[in-house]
């Protein structure tokens, strides 16, 4: 809102505020050590592009005297206007833009007299006729930038009155990077240049002119999606374009950075804005949707050959710092089913399907979990999730959502080692009896039964002191699996048995004795481990022996402080020394005997 | 005798002193002075103005940090000639 302004200095504002623009763009290096100084000349041009300038223009647009042209900015015979009224404008600042306006009212009368396969002829023949001359096409050249201003004035009008000639625009600017180039310097609808950007990023490389105006129409579109949350949610809509926008970064060796960095910017302004959206508007229809689909865009992603490619480490952090104010709602969304329902903040057994198995939500977590940054943050944020316990998710819900993500970014794990060619480490050995305890765990639950009153503050503290983050070694990524099982498995527990009773009435308790026992079976198949010729089914064997006494353990009831240490100190001695070469070789998984 | 590398990092030295002089000399760096209360005032004013004057500050960085970068290539390139020239000098020696 704008409470007060003089007519005369605004519009000499908006006029200096073009030159400005004009003289940040003539701005260009192509030293590296450069690179932050342009950055920050980027972003000072989209400082005033979006802030003073569009303010000003909106004033000036408002103004009852200035008047519009076609929406812009004021007309020479509006300004003038203006003059009569008020005085002379500052000559220096707005000549410039009285031929501006001229011209282009010109130039876009003229285009209105063309067929539309004349319209499309223009952008070629400038890239023709720039190629022939053997140069590179000078894309910040002021006179081709009033060309395409006006050309994408006709364009916007015709695209908005025929959708078929927008398929056309879409279509022709595959392989017509001007004509991309000049969409996206233009007012289209978000869905046409969404659409445009998306084929202009999937074409195959050519020429150098073609790449170059590519390259430049590219970051055109892309500064404009970081700008505008409506575009950004229209480009996360489309998994495709993301996919291509990677695939594009690895086309040339010099667009690499521009593209996985502009990707990454993509990926959280997207999320940015679905999340201001879905939290914003709770009674929306179709507010979850938004969230939903970016979610669907980052589980097909992910289950594509990118995602098992793995993805740039700085993508996958950008992915996991937007999903995670989402990590809540996940913890009710896994229930065992099959379907994903991304459900509000209640326990509503209502949600929205998002098309995807909860399984493979969870692969898109454990493949996200592959880099370490994103690693820390998915574990950190499962730790501060132990609240939400009896008042968003059932301690139940939030041990499988953490027993769940364990195995998830185990098995991520353990793919990643068998394509290293690294076979089966001690992690993989690791985590098979973690799963195992996981397991047996599942029957105890399963066998007990009968309600249970919940050991909220229990599952706290487990989550708070099993997993102090702090202490975490994330490059150690077994490890902090290990800590995620160990946070599902104590919830399980304390779900089962209640955390107030002091547990059943047998009186059976973790003892010194019984630590004793699971330790020394442990340092029993290490033992094993170390020796040449080892059995696996002696092996396994022994593990079976391992999960009996964990079962044991585990069904004690009295979950008192020295317990709890004790189970901490059981399951951190599954870390550091139990496990060691010789690679165990297990029988049942065969893809680890290649 | 000049080592090929001075060269080159002279030559960025001058290259980034001389954008850090065209940043400077931008009119965007000047833009705030038509952009005070006497011009508008009110809150989209007042928001937009304070994002310039951020945008700004940070060129203002920018254009010292390539100061700084350039009197680093400058350093290099003189430590490098020296380089040179006592090994040219140790050859003449020699010889």
């Amino acid at each position: 809102m704008i409470v007060g302004y003089d007519p005369e200095r605004v519009e000499a504002l908006a006029s200096m505020s073009r030159e400005a623009l004009w003289s940040l763009s003539t701005l260009t290096s192509t030293d590296p050590a450069a690179v932050p100084a342009l950055q920050s000349v980027r972003r000072m041009h989209r400082t005033i592009e979006t802030g003073v300038l569009a303010a000003a223009d909106d004033i000036i647009r408002s103004d009852p005297l200035t008047g519009s042209f076609g929406g812009r900015a004021a007309t020479a015979a509006d300004t003038r206007r203006r003059r009569d009224t008020h005085g002379s404008p500052t000559p220096s600042t707005s000549f410039r833009d009285l031929v501006r306006e001229f011209m282009l009212h010109r130039l876009v009368g003229g285009l209105t007299l063309l067929s539309d396969d004349e319209l499309f002829l223009l952008t070629r023949s400038e890239l023709t006729a720039a190629a022939e001359a053997g140069r590179l096409l000078d894309i910040d050249d002021p006179d081709r930038l009033m060309r395409s201003t006006a050309l994408g004035i006709e364009l916007s009008r015709r695209a908005a009155e025929n959708p078929g000639f927008a398929s056309r625009l879409v279509a022709r600017s595959l392989d017509d990077p001007l004509l991309a180039l000049v969409i996206a310097e233009s007012d289209m609808s978000p869905e046409i240049k969404v659409a445009v950007f998306a084929a202009t990023v999937s074409a195959e490389p050519g020429r150098p002119q073609a790449d170059h105006v590519r390259g430049r129409a590219v970051q055109r579109f892309l500064d404009q999606i970081l700008d505008d949350p409506a575009l950004a949610l229209v480009a996360i809509g489309r998994p495709d374009l993301i996919a291509d926008i990677l695939d594009w970064g690895a086309l040339d060796s010099t667009w690499v950075d521009l593209g996985v960095d502009n990707a990454v910017d993509l990926v959280d302004v997207a999320f940015s804005a679905a999340s201001t959206y879905d939290l914003g508007s709770r009674d929306e229809p179709g507010a979850s949707e938004v969230t939903a689909r970016s979610l669907a865009t980052l589980v097909d992603l992910m289950n594509s050959a990118h995602g098992d490619r793995g993805l740039p480490a700085e993508l996958s952090a950008a992915y996991t710092a937007g999903l995670l104010p989402l990590l809540p709602r996940f913890v009710n969304a896994f229930d065992g089913d099959e379907v994903f329902r991304l459900r509000r903040d209640d326990m509503s057994p209502v949600g929205v399907e998002l098309g995807a198995t909860s399984e493979s939500m969870f692969d898109l977590l454990g493949g996200l979990a592959r880099h370490r940054d994103s690693r820390a943050m998915l574990i950190g944020s499962v730790a501060a999730l132990g609240p939400g316990i009896g008042t968003r998710y059932t301690a139940e819900q939030f041990a499988g959502f953490a027993a769940a993500l364990g195995v998830s970014v185990a098995n991520e794990q353990r793919e990643e080692a068998i394509h290293a060619g690294r076979q089966q480490d001690r992690w993989v050995t690791g985590l098979t009896l973690l799963e195992a305890g996981i397991e047996s765990s599942g029957v105890i639950a399963r066998g007990t039964g009968a309600p249970v009153s919940i050991g909220f503050d229990i599952a706290r503290w487990s989550v708070g002191h099993l997993v102090p983050t702090s202490d975490l070694d994330l490059d150690d990524a077994p490890r902090a699996i290990e800590m995620l099982l160990v946070v599902a498995l104590t919830a399980r527990i304390v779900s089962e048995i209640g955390g107030d009773s002091g547990g059943n009435d047998d009186g059976d308790q973790i003892d010194d004795e019984h630590v004793g026992r699971v330790e020394a079976q442990l340092a029993r198949i290490d033992e094993l481990l170390a020796s040449p010729g080892v059995d696996a089914a002696d092996i396994a064997g022994e593990i079976d022996l391992l999960r009996d006494l964990v079962d044991l353990a585990i069904e004690s009831a009295d979950l008192d402080a020295t317990t709890r240490r004790r189970v901490a100190q059981v399951w951190s001695a599954l870390d550091d020394d139990a496990f060691s070469a010789p690679p165990f070789r297990s029988e049942t998984d065969p893809d680890l005997e290649r | 005798m000049s080592h090929h590398l001075a060269n080159v990092y002279r030559r960025r030295a001058r290259h980034l002193r001389q954008l850090a002089w065209q940043m400077n000399d931008s009119p965007a760096l000047r833009l705030h002075i038509h952009a005070g209360v006497d011009t508008w005032h009110g809150p989209r004013p007042l928001a937009s103005t304070s994002d310039l004057r951020r945008a700004q500050d940070e060129i203002h960085r920018e254009i010292d940090d390539l100061h700084v970068r350039a009197t680093r290539f400058d350093r290099e390139a003189d430590r490098l000639d020296a380089v040179a020239y006592a090994a040219s000098a140790a050859h003449l020696n020699a010889g």
